[in-house]
């Protein structure tokens, strides 16, 4: 009586080869970050034509049906499906490889859902259909969801390969990750304590120190930059910019990229976003760019006024190499164009990820992205100790030194940047880092160096809005968006050859051979109308609530078939009362 | 023992001896009726002899009468054994000995002549047999027989219709008439159940018998075919009109509304499952269909839907072999008609005026100057010289001027169809046999690279006695069909995309042969003429072939083990194979002088692919039969075992690029292999059953029955079904107190009876959890950048908690009869209750992290009634016996959805209180007559926020944008101000309402048959009381241009039921193309206006046939018959659309079917 299927394999036996657990861990790769939350990463420092709900601060009620979702648990219940039958394979090496890519991936998993919505339900096991205890459990706390994460990136670090591959996980991405998910808990806990996202109910009392978390947000860092093997990408002329304009991911520094092929027809939409797309850098990015020497840019005289030939002048090569400067030649182009400001509402539009023009149609992008990369291990170990107050100029030679010796400018010193702390990146005017967390930190300056340097190596890599949440700095989303800077009516060189490309003007008229008439407040929004910076979302409201916005709300209809065993998140209210 | 008597017979010496001693007994015997056996030792008692015999020998239970006083033994013996067959040996040391009676001796020859007692008419073909042997013969032309028989034996005469009639051989008459009356009722007829057979009369389930004249003869290529409308409570439909079109069957309306298709009533012929379509209806001995679960609870998990029986035709003991040889030949036309406009002028100017009203532009792009072209040609019934069809410009294209019968030129109006059978049957005591063979073919409708079918099917049957106690039958089958066609794997092709594009001013091919598809003068060089099937077809190149073959194979035993109990063991093994081939090339075209061009859509790749697949079926069945009847008692007990396996296995393969195009070979083959699978599916179920029939004095009857099954497709735990049914009857016909109206009303009956069936009709595997090892993600992944990601993972999970669908029928009927049997009345009322239908169950929270698991969880609930009335007489015309029937039936129901996890009430999905097959619709309350209907509407409805005017009020460069005139007016029902489909639930369903039901209604049948001087006539009718039929977008001969402006096939009276102006009383509204095509524009939407009642009347059979009278010598029967299956049918459809027939429009929402065809044929039968 007992018939089993012929032509396809059942789960009682299914798990036996090494072949099946890596065909089934394969299924766990497409939590692998969608490359748009990468390229399109709006914040106060990026925007794209139309702001989303997020950084304006209006999400509904809804938002959190995106995250927490029948698709997403689902990842979590195959992961956790495998580490509950891989025993079945008798292959000791294969099953401590796969159980080590699920634990992996669960610690990838929870750390996504810790981020969107703070406290969730930790389950290590799949759930029956008539587990009622399970299906109604309430959420735990970040405590016990940062604690299981760690716990399986241990695990995953143990029992993964400690090979260096950017395809597929191995002991390095579990320690990337590490490094990641600690810097951002440890942060999170330290700048929002006290809050109701700290504190409060039972599920927000956290525990868990703080500094505890960075100490090992720290070690995990620096056991990778010392035993990983990896080292900064520094070939060919403009090595940044190669990092990301390539097909296949520079690996000597990549830890783990998402991978692209035409033949395949597997793309994205990296490219045309810049090309057809109305996105671009805003001004405060564009300002934290030192000179080459290490000096500020702001404190440049004048520097609010200088015009888009003059921005470019003497800054650290990461801006030309991730933004559109005069003379940029595209790759495989023989000359260069001006900018065409019709197509983005800064002036600064992006040219990370960006190739040969072939790439440009929608959805033509080929380009690897990166998920994890040593520069950021660098970052978060030096973010870590600087947070701990045990950072000192070794540490820093020894990570976001590095980075500025790719490019070639000045060493971040520990004792100036502590001296001098930039102003500009905390007053309302500049950057605006407002959190007294931060303002009372002994270590205030370096920080700020530390954010700046994270800010201009890893822009449009999915980790800006991450940072300002766990900063606790989500008010500067609300600041206005502004772009280049023109004086006034009149001819602009945009390239840098002394001839004029375009011709502002408050009404359509020629300017003569090549040149492109924009009319103000049609074509070209200025801050003054008829002169100042470029403006984006012009009239629109952005808003920010200190309460609320940090965190995602709980779907209310999860929240309505558990019978309110799920809370609801700080500040949103729905109308489920049990 | 037997050793040890010859030696005494041998010793005959002793005889005289004997006498002397004999004349000293003498006996006193006074018995009455009573065994033989039983009185011998009363005779033993009173003498001092011994009987000495074979306790098997037959006769000693013959029953005797003697009253003697002192008679002398050897007289008192010879009265005792006188007719009982026994004859008596006195030995010398006063034993007895009693052996069988020597037939030679004993025998004599007898004869006889059967008759008609109503008419004195000779019987011809009636059985004659010596009851209790295997003797027998059948009467002569005459309806005379001669055959050996001795005194005291019963000859037992039974023919079709008839009374049996018994006889018994007195010693001193050597010529028997026999006057038969005939029987004008089928209450004695004996009808199969599951394991075994009844008497009609002691039926207690609902159980219907087709009277086998319904189906054999009629020119029907199946039993599926044959068996639509026998029986109210059966509803066949036919997908489609063409040769081995599928059906779908069910009694008494669907039993689940999951896998409608496999969860559908359960065929057996001669206990072996079988497809309908794969029967021959020529072998059929008798129908039964078991319609409650009482009646079928004994077949279990596979009779939820309730069970057909066919038993075939056998041999019979003492027929001398017959042959019989039917054959018949005629043609085939389609039910509807084709009336479609040719001129091409019209076919331009149509379609130009209707898109105008949608687009800014016409269809044809044709100029006055091209109008004017057409016009000349305009009664160009063939091409005239002068005025050629296909006018090459210039730069080498062609411009087509033409009149163009397109329907006629893809389909043929009538093909040939022939069906030739051939049987043999006979038997002797010891074998019966009946063999049989057939082959039918038929031309398809395709008329370019014509498709057709053709069948084979052969039956051989035989039973051997291999001891009187010991029975071996062994029935097999094998049917074979092969179906030919061109054009593309959906034969179905044809028929939707082959008008499209396909307008009477465009020919099917240039003045060099080549194929019209595509070119600048056709739409701009947008339209694709026939989207290719034209080409195509021209080609010729497209082969597709589908093959199935089936074998069934059955061995049974049978054991008499003691009186009344038997135990019967049968194995069969049903061998089933399919074989699908297509192969498709790239085909050519052109689009100008002189050039060939390739078709560039999937229809024209080079590929071929195979599909071949193998059923195989073991059953098992052992059982035991136990029959005792004691004074008015009569019990039948039955119980066994039966098991099954069955197991499927299909390997499918496709490969692009062969060497040849006329040749299909995978060796040939060179491009990518686009596919490669394979599939198994096994199931098996294990049986145990047992029934229990009671009855007394024929009066109170009972049956209770109970099965057992296990499943294969449920988890351990979750097997086991048990299937009880039970039911009783009452006679009250049969009480005393009947009698005073006995005299004209023969019979009454009432039934009651309850039953409960599981369905174990799911998935093969749905408990166990799978594994996809070949999963691709939607939105595709590479790791490396070189390949694209697999992975394996498992489906998502069931509960594995899945059981049995229950299925529970109370069923109350009634059986009258009056007038001596000759008006009779069956009917019965019904409720059946569908419980645990998988369903998606409770929806559980996101953590769950997986669909919400199917489970047993939606009921539903059937409630109906059939009834069924036949009136048989017969009467002296003009000296000769006139037989006449009439008859009919007709039987409704309904079913509601009682139990559905559907709280929100979505119209999308079934709901609560949702009435099946309801249709939900949008009313319409007429046309806008004029301007100020239509501002007076506006001020009420805005039609921009209308669902229903989206196209029409959409900003477009027509003609006409905007309500007007001659629009369809929407009821604002709800009064809201605009006409939506709310939020799609029952509460909230905007303007809609149910408006009709889809599934037919009332189902009814009636017959006429009669039968004189060797004349036959059977007329059959059979419908559908209401249907409604919302025609979907392309039902495109119904809706026009309304659908596409550029269909092909239009009716010539079409304009004439369009809005104007002038016609303000049209059906149809203002001329506007695509307004049918979609939700989003005013036909689109289901409403009360256009939907139509597809209900119809059909005369399905006519039938007439002459019995010569001649050569009775030589052949036993030679008629000769005209008959024609479908030849006329009214519908109310028909006053809208003439070219669809109702049963096309029943099987689908786009009625786009092969067209459904009626055949008249002339056929000679022939026994001898």
């Amino acid at each position: 009586m007992d018939l089993y299927p012929e032509d396809q394999l059942s789960t009682a036996t299914f798990f036996t080869s090494e072949t099946a657990l890596h065909e089934y861990s394969n299924y766990f790769y497409r939590m692998m970050p969608d490359p748009e939350t990468m390229y399109a990463e709006e914040g106060e420092h990026f925007v794209a034509p139309t702001p989303n709900d997020l950084i304006r601060g209006i999400r509904d009620i809804h938002s959190g049906e995106s995250y927490w979702k029948k698709d997403s648990w689902r990842n979590l219940r195959k992961i956790n499906y495998l580490l509950t039958n891989a025993n079945q394979c008798e292959n000791k090496d294969a099953r401590d490889h796969y159980r080590g890519v699920a634990y992996f991936f669960r610690a990838y998993f929870y750390f996504d859902m810790l981020r969107h919505f703070g406290a969730v339900p930790w389950y290590d096991e799949p759930i029956n259909a008539d587990d009622e205890e399970a299906l109604r459990r309430p959420r735990d706390s970040r405590d016990v969801i940062i604690g299981h994460i760690i716990d399986d990136l241990d695990s995953a670090y143990v029992l993964l390969p400690a090979v260096r591959t950017p395809y597929e996980v191995n002991a390095w991405t579990a320690l990337a990750l590490k490094s990641r998910a600690c810097l951002f808990e440890g942060t999170f806990r330290k700048y929002h304590a006290g809050t109701t996202f700290n504190g409060g109910s039972d599920i927000y009392n956290v525990q868990l120190p703080w500094d505890d978390l960075l100490r090992q947000a720290a070690d995990a860092s620096l056991t990778l930059i010392n035993n990983g093997g990896y080292s900064l990408y520094t070939s060919g002329a403009e090595p940044y910019r190669e990092l990301f304009a390539t097909l296949t991911p520079r690996d000597e520094e990549v830890i783990w990229a998402r991978s692209y092929s035409k033949d395949l027809d597997i793309k994205h939409n990296a490219q045309a976003w810049s090309v057809a797309r109305q996105t671009g850098f805003t001004k405060r990015h564009a300002d934290l760019y030192l000179m080459t020497d290490g000096s500020r840019f702001t404190d440049q005289p004048g520097f609010d006024t200088k015009i888009y030939t003059e921005v470019f002048v003497n800054r650290d090569p990461r801006m030309a190499q991730t933004i559109y400067a005069p003379g940029y030649i595209q790759m495989g182009a023989d000359k260069s164009y001006p900018v065409n400001l019709m197509m983005t509402v800064t002036g600064y539009k992006y040219t990370k990820y960006i190739m040969e023009s072939t790439y440009n149609n929608w959805g033509g992008s080929v380009t690897s992205m990166p998920i994890f990369r040593l520069a950021e291990v660098y970052l978060n170990y030096a973010e870590a100790k600087a947070e701990l107050g045990t950072l000192t100029q070794a540490d820093l030679d020894m990570s976001v030194n590095r980075l500025r010796d790719r490019v070639g400018i000045a060493h971040m010193i520990l004792s100036d940047a502590n001296a001098n702390p930039d102003a500009s990146m905390t007053a309302e005017s500049g950057y605006g880092f407002s959190s007294p967390v931060l303002l009372a930190h002994p270590n205030k300056g370096v920080l700020l160096e530390i954010r700046r340097e994270r800010m201009v190596e890893t822009p449009l890599e999915g980790l800006h809005l991450w940072d300002i949440l766990r900063w606790r700095e989500g008010h500067l989303f609300t600041l206005s968006r502004l772009g280049l800077y023109f004086p006034g009516e009149g001819k602009y060189d945009m390239t840098g050859n002394g001839k004029a490309d375009i011709l502002l003007s408050p009404t359509k008229k020629s300017g003569g051979i090549g040149v492109t008439c924009l009319v103000f407040d049609q074509d070209i929004y200025l801050s003054q109308s008829t002169s100042g910076n470029m403006v984006a979302y012009k009239d629109m409201i952005m808003q920010w609530d200190e309460q609320k916005d940090y965190l995602w709300p709980i779907p209310v209809t999860d929240r309505t078939m558990t019978l309110g065993a799920l809370t609801q998140n700080p500040g949103w209210i729905d109308d489920v009362k049990f | 023992m037997f050793n040890k008597m010859k030696r005494l017979f041998t010793s005959s010496l002793y005889i005289l001896l004997l006498s002397v001693t004999l004349q000293a007994q003498v006996l006193s015997l006074n018995v009455s009726d009573q065994p033989l056996r039983d009185v011998l030792p009363q005779v033993e008692q009173q003498c001092d002899w011994h009987f000495f015999y074979n306790s098997s020998l037959p006769g000693l239970d013959s029953r005797v009468t003697v009253n003697l006083t002192n008679v002398p033994l050897e007289q008192a013996l010879k009265q005792l054994f006188a007719g009982t067959g026994i004859a008596y040996k006195l030995t010398d040391n006063k034993v007895i000995v009693l052996t069988a009676e020597e037939k030679k001796s004993a025998t004599r020859q007898v004869s006889g002549t059967v008759i008609d007692k109503a008419t004195n008419e000779p019987i011809i073909g009636a059985s004659v047999i010596i009851k209790g042997t295997t003797q027998g013969t059948i009467t002569d032309y005459d309806g005379q027989f001669v055959l050996d028989a001795s005194t005291g034996q019963y000859i037992e005469i039974s023919y079709l219709g008839y009374e049996p009639y018994d006889v018994r051989v007195s010693a001193n008459a050597d010529n028997y008439h026999v006057a038969m009356t005939e029987s004008t009722s089928q209450l004695d007829e004996v009808v199969v159940v599951g394991y075994g057979a009844q008497k009609k009369v002691n039926l207690t389930g609902a159980v219907s018998v087709v009277d086998q004249k319904e189906i054999v003869g009629r020119p029907t290529p199946n039993m599926a075919v044959a068996l639509q409308g026998v029986d109210p409570a059966l509803n066949v439909t036919m997908s489609a009109g063409g040769p081995g079109a599928s059906y779908n069957f069910n009694i008494r309306g669907s039993a689940s509304i999951n896998n409608a298709s496999t969860t559908k009533p359960l065929v057996l012929v001669d206990g072996v499952e079988m497809d309908l379509s794969r029967i021959n209806s020529n072998d059929i001995e008798s129908v039964s269909i078991l319609k409650d679960a009482s009646a079928s609870a004994i077949y279990g998990s596979k009779a939820a839907a309730g069970v057909i029986l066919v038993t075939t035709k056998s041999g019979k003991e003492g027929l001398a072999p017959q042959v019989t040889i039917d054959a018949k030949a005629g043609f085939k036309t389609e039910t509807t008609e084709h009336d479609f406009i040719t001129q091409g002028f019209w076919s331009a100017y149509i379609s130009d005026i209707f898109m105008r009203q949608h687009t800014n532009y016409g269809m044809t792009t044709y100029t006055d100057a091209d109008y004017a072209e057409l016009w000349m040609r305009i009664n160009d019934k063939t091409e005239n010289p002068e005025r050629p069809w296909v006018v090459t410009q210039p730069d080498g294209s062609y411009k087509y001027y033409a009149n163009f019968n397109w329907y006629d030129y893809y389909y043929k109006s009538t093909r040939p169809v022939q069906d030739y059978n051939i049987s043999l049957k006979g038997g002797n005591d010891r074998v019966n046999y009946f063999v049989s063979a057939r082959y039918f073919t038929e031309d398809g409708m395709i008329r370019i690279d014509n498709d057709k079918w053709h069948q084979v099917s052969t039956r051989a049957k035989v039973n051997i006695n291999i001891k009187p106690w010991m029975h071996y039958g062994v029935n097999f089958s094998f049917f074979s069909s092969r179906y030919t066609y061109p054009g593309t794997t959906s034969s179905r092709e044809l028929f939707r995309v082959g008008s499209l594009h396909a307008m009477a001013y465009i020919p099917a091919t240039n003045p060099d042969g080549s194929a019209v598809y595509l070119n600048p003068w056709i739409y701009s060089g947008q339209g694709t003429v026939g989207d290719g099937m034209n080409a195509l077809l021209i080609y010729g190149k497209h082969k597709n072939t589908n093959i199935n073959r089936e074998m069934v194979m059955k061995h049974s035993l049978s054991f008499d083990l003691y009186k009344n109990l038997s135990l019967n063991a049968d194995y069969s093994l049903t061998w089933r194979m399919k074989e699908i081939s297509n192969r498709s090339v790239k085909v050519p075209y052109s689009c100008k002088e002189g050039t060939t061009d390739v078709i560039e859509n999937f229809r024209s790749v080079d590929s071929y692919h195979q599909q071949l697949a193998r059923y195989m079926t073991h059953n098992y069945n052992v059982y035991l039969r136990w029959t005792p009847t004691w004074d008015k008692h009569s019990l039948t007990l039955t119980a066994g075992y039966n098991g099954e396996m069955y197991r499927y296995h299909s390997l499918e393969a496709e490969r692009m690029d062969l060497m040849t195009e006329d040749l299909s070979s995978f060796n040939f083959a060179k491009g990518e292999v686009t596919d490669l699978s394979e599939s198994i599916k096994t199931a098996s179920t294990n049986g145990f059953f047992a029934r229990v029939n009671y009855d007394w004095a024929g009066r109170y009857l009972f049956e209770v029955s109970v099965r057992a099954d296990a499943s294969s497709r449920f988890a351990p735990g979750y097997r086991w079904a048990v299937a009880p049914g039970g039911s009783i009857g009452w006679r009250m016909s049969e009480e005393p107190f009947w009698e005073p109206i006995q005299g004209w009303w023969s019979n009454a009956k009432i039934r009651l009876s309850a039953g409960q069936l599981a369905n174990q009709m799911t998935g093969y595997y749905d408990y166990i959890q799978s594994v996809d090892a070949d999963g691709m993600f939607t939105q595709q992944i590479t790791l490396d950048g070189q390949s694209v990601l697999s992975y394996a993972t498992e489906a998502d999970p069931n509960a594995g908690t899945l059981t049995w669908e229950k299925m529970t029928t109370y069923d109350a009927g009634l059986d009258l009869s009056w007038l001596n049997n000759r008006l009779s009345l069956t009917g019965d009322i019904y409720i059946r209750n569908t419980e645990g239908m998988l369903n998606t169950g409770t929806a559980l929270p996101s953590v769950y992290g997986a669909t919400d698991p199917k489970k047993n969880s939606a009921n539903m609930s059937t409630k109906g009634w059939e009834l069924s009335l036949v009136w048989r007489d017969q009467q002296k015309v003009a000296g000769k016996p006139f037989r006449y029937e009439i008859g009919g039936g007709v039987g409704n129901y309904k079913t509601v959805i009682t139990k559905y996890n559907n709280p929100e009430k979505l119209l999308s999905t079934y709901y609560e209180g949702q009435v099946l097959g309801e249709i939900w619709g949008y009313e319409i309350d007429g046309l806008f007559a004029n301007q100020q209907e239509v501002d007076d509407y506006m001020t009420k409805v805005n039609p921009v926020e209308s669902e229903v005017y989206t196209d029409i009020m959409a900003v477009m460069d027509s003609e006409a944008p905007g309500l007007h005139p001659g629009d369809v007016r929407y009821v604002d029902l709800n009064g809201d101000g605009k006409i939506t489909s709310g939020n799609g639930t029952v509460d909230n369903p905007g303007d809609r309402r149910v408006i009709g039901n889809r599934l037919p209604k009332y189902n009814y049948n009636f017959h006429v048959s009669a039968e004189w001087y060797g004349i036959d006539l059977s007329i059959y009718f059979q419908g559908v009381g209401h249907c409604d039929w919302y025609p979907l977008n392309e039902a495109t001969t119904y809706w026009g241009p309304y659908s596409r402006p550029y269909q092909g096939f239009m009716a010539t009276d079409f304009m004439s039921r369009v809005w104007s102006e002038d016609n303000p009383n049209a059906y149809f509204p203002r001329y506007r193309a695509y307004e049918a095509l979609g939700s989003a524009n005013s036909l689109g939407p289901t409403n009360n206006r256009y939907m139509l009642n597809v209900g119809y009347l059909r005369l399905k059979n006519i039938t007439v046939g002459y019995t010569l009278p001649c050569w009775k010598k030589v052949f036993s029967e030679f008629r000769i018959y005209f008959s024609a299956e479908n030849p006329w049918y009214w519908s109310p459809l028909q006053q809208y659309c003439r070219s669809i027939d109702p049963e096309q429009a029943i099987a689908g929402s786009q009625a786009i079917t092969y067209g459904f065809a009626r055949s008249f044929t002339f056929g000679l039968t022939v026994t001898f």
